[in-house]
């Protein structure tokens, strides 16, 4: 069974529509990148996958459950990692991992499981108990990580993760999501980033006008393949 | 119920950390306390007063030894009213009107009702109260300090993650309401306990202390839920915060300082004075005669053998004014009444106002408490003139005077009964915004859910 399925879905703000039709699987294991321009449809597929947006036709299933109609169940099999993880400034790394993990029942919250979280994604130990407040997006990027590996979410929804961090952490963090999903969970990314998304997906999904217009396969594509066909998009467009 | 608990532990930790909040527990705790204390003082100073002239009047009385009776009817007597231990926590509604009532025992002459001051230099007591103070400053705090509660987490994108976290919308906003509350408890928790015990060892029942103290408790919950709900529904802290000041504004300031005018206005009350005219007018037409015999066959019963004419005639006169003040009353009550419930159902209006009449009565100086001290004046002086007439009667012929008299007077003067106790609607108006604040979190839970 699909981890998630969009099936034909549609979403429309009054009179413009934002997603016409999409239909897409994504199997557990998988890392599938959505790429665009502005306006392409990309977040708006992220918020009704993750239930924040109701979609005007079709239907999303996460894990077998229809978001639409069971949001909250189908959320605590998901870990959402916008662009900037917001999180509570005036607590710890460590206490903001186990407030967030503890939102959904059922979580091991225990200090040597939290602990393992925290270093599997690799954040130095010496910032764990101190205050968000002095923490790069990368190491925010990171307990936004640890948050769903200690929920044990089965989907990662990633919403330019990498935006904005030094080229050393999106690496970094290019490889631990690849790891997480090598461990079983699947991952579907919105990004602006092409050589990102040709080194971390399993798959790229080129978006225009809210409808899926390219399907690459990265490991039979080259980069200049991927900027093609990205480019190609921009062109029609315009 | 997990989801809620997370929320509401994660939530006060945040408060522990924030240093204007401590700042504002310390505020509202250093403010009321003070103002218990400042009250208390003050109550003390006006009682002990107020005692010292009612025991003055009384010696004035007794010393008037033999006088003719005529002069005694014309001697005025203060009945000063006992300011309850209650005013430390709650000024009540009226700040000075009838704390005291000049008797003047002479026929068909009304009691008047005046400010202790009119009586004598007393100092005035409880110019606040801690209620009012708690009322007027905690919901100004709530509203500057956790303007941000929901919406400053849906600005900087927390709350979307919360939720996207797989948190329900409805525990977020519950558990953040429960902080909220606790966190206005927290801060009013110790003038509360203080103001309390300083009032009920002054002589406030428990029971109405009680009674204050969850009148207040209720308005400041009712009131950090509507922060919550008001944060929730804003899309910006900034607008939330615009709207919360003028919440408070019209629910702490203009809506108190209005209702009491436009109630007026709606169901105005006869003055006293027409009342009294129009009792005048009714008294004349009685018929006294039966009256009259019914005054000799008591006094006959009581022993007096051979009662003096006049007394007899006097108080067969006053017996019958009585009954026709008592009839010419029932309307000036009915309206007065009317009045109370109005301006009961306007507090209605602002859960601080409802929350500050139901405290009011629960302390004994409500407008019912007033209206009743107004009774027990009018009762006062019939009760003191049938005295003094009757004394009057028994008075032989050649004897104009009766030292033991006096005595009677101030003892029948104090033995009128207390009217019974006041009571209210004001606290249907916190229930009323129970429900309401329990339905804007409702909504607001809604509202989280769909504008992350």
């Amino acid at each position: 069974m699909a981890l998630l399925t969009l099936d034909d879905v549609t979403k429309r703000y009054g009179t413009t529509t934002a997603v016409a039709g999409l239909s897409l699987q994504l199997a557990a294991g998988e890392v599938l990148c959505l790429l665009g321009p502005n306006g392409a449809g990309k977040t708006t597929t992220l918020k009704m996958v993750l239930g924040l947006e109701a979609p005007s036709e079709g239907a999303v299933h996460v894990a077998g459950l229809d978001v639409a109609r069971d949001a909250n169940a189908a959320r605590q099999r998901m870990a959402y990692i916008p662009e900037r993880v917001a999180l509570h400034e005036a607590f710890s790394g460590r206490e903001n991992l186990r407030y967030f993990a503890s939102l959904v029942g059922g979580a091991d919250l225990s200090s040597a499981h939290l602990e393992r979280c925290l270093r599997r994604v690799g954040l130095q130990e010496e910032a764990w108990d101190r205050r968000l407040n002095g923490y790069s997006k990368g190491m925010r990027q990171k307990v936004g990580v640890a948050i769903a590996l200690a929920k044990g979410a089965d989907l990662l929804v990633l919403d330019e993760p990498t935006s904005g961090l030094d080229p050393k952490s999106a690496v970094d963090f290019a490889r631990l999501i690849q790891d997480v999903a090598a461990e079983g969970a699947g991952v579907i990314m919105a990004t602006h980033d092409l050589f990102r998304a040709k080194d971390m997906g399993t798959r790229i999904v080129i978006l225009k006008d809210g409808r899926a217009v390219r399907t690459l396969d990265p490991a039979e594509s080259s980069y200049t393949d991927v900027e093609d066909a990205y480019l190609g998009v921009f062109e029609t467009a315009s | 119920m997990s989801g809620v608990w997370t929320v509401f532990r994660h939530e006060w930790a945040s408060f522990a950390r924030s240093g204007s909040v401590v700042l504002m527990v310390l505020i509202a705790g250093v403010v009321g306390v003070g103002a218990a204390v400042v009250e208390h003082r003050a109550w003390q100073a006006e009682q002990a007063e107020r005692a010292d002239l009612q025991a003055q009047e009384v010696e004035q009385w007794l010393a008037l030894g033999s006088t003719h009776i005529h002069k005694a009817a014309h001697r005025g007597y203060f009945i000063v009213r006992d300011l309850p231990a209650g005013v430390i926590l709650d000024r009540g509604v009226w700040d000075f009107g009838g704390s005291s009532v000049w008797l003047e025992a002479h026929r068909r002459h009304a009691p008047q009702l005046r400010a202790v001051d009119a009586a004598a230099v007393v100092a005035r007591g409880a110019p606040r109260g801690v209620g009012p103070v708690l009322l007027w400053l905690v919901p100004l705090l709530l509203a500057v300090l956790l303007h941000g509660i929901v919406a400053g987490e849906r600005e900087s994108g927390s709350l979307a993650f919360a939720v996207s976290s797989g948190a329900s919308p409805g525990a977020i906003v519950v558990g953040k309401t429960l902080a909220a509350i606790l966190l206005a408890w927290a801060a009013v928790a110790l003038p509360v306990a203080v103001g309390a015990a300083l009032a009920v060892g002054g002589g406030l029942s428990p029971a109405g202390a009680a009674t204050w103290g969850s009148s207040l408790l209720a308005a400041l919950g009712i009131v950090a839920a509507l922060v919550v709900v008001v944060s929730s529904l804003a899309k910006r802290p900034l607008g939330a915060l615009v709207a919360l000041l003028l919440i408070w504004f019209t629910m702490a300031v203009l809506w108190p300082r209005l209702a009491p005018g436009l109630v007026e206005q709606a169901a105005p009350i006869p003055s006293s004075q027409t009342v009294r005219s129009e009792a005048e007018v009714a008294a004349e037409g009685l018929v006294t005669d039966s009256t009259q015999e019914a005054v000799r066959t008591r006094l006959t019963s009581a022993g007096v053998s051979d009662p003096n004419p006049s007394g007899v005639s006097a108080m067969a006169a006053e017996v019958d004014a009585a009954e026709a003040f008592g009839q010419i009353f029932a309307p000036l009550e009915a309206g007065m009444a009317r009045q109370v419930n109005l301006l009961d159902i306007a507090s209605w209006a602002s859960p601080l106002a409802a929350a500050d009449r139901a405290a009011d009565a629960a302390v004994g100086l409500g407008d019912r408490d007033q209206f009743a001290f107004e009774a027990r004046a009018e009762a006062m002086r019939i009760g003191t003139q049938m005295a003094l007439n009757e004394g009057w009667a028994r008075i032989e012929a050649g004897d104009r005077g009766n030292a033991g008299l006096w005595r009677s007077v101030v003892d029948a003067a104090e033995a009128t009964p207390a009217p019974g106790p006041a009571g209210g609607h004001a606290h249907w108006g916190l229930v009323l915004w129970t429900v309401l604040a329990a339905g804007g979190l409702l909504w607001a839970s809604r509202t989280v859910r769909t504008s992350t």
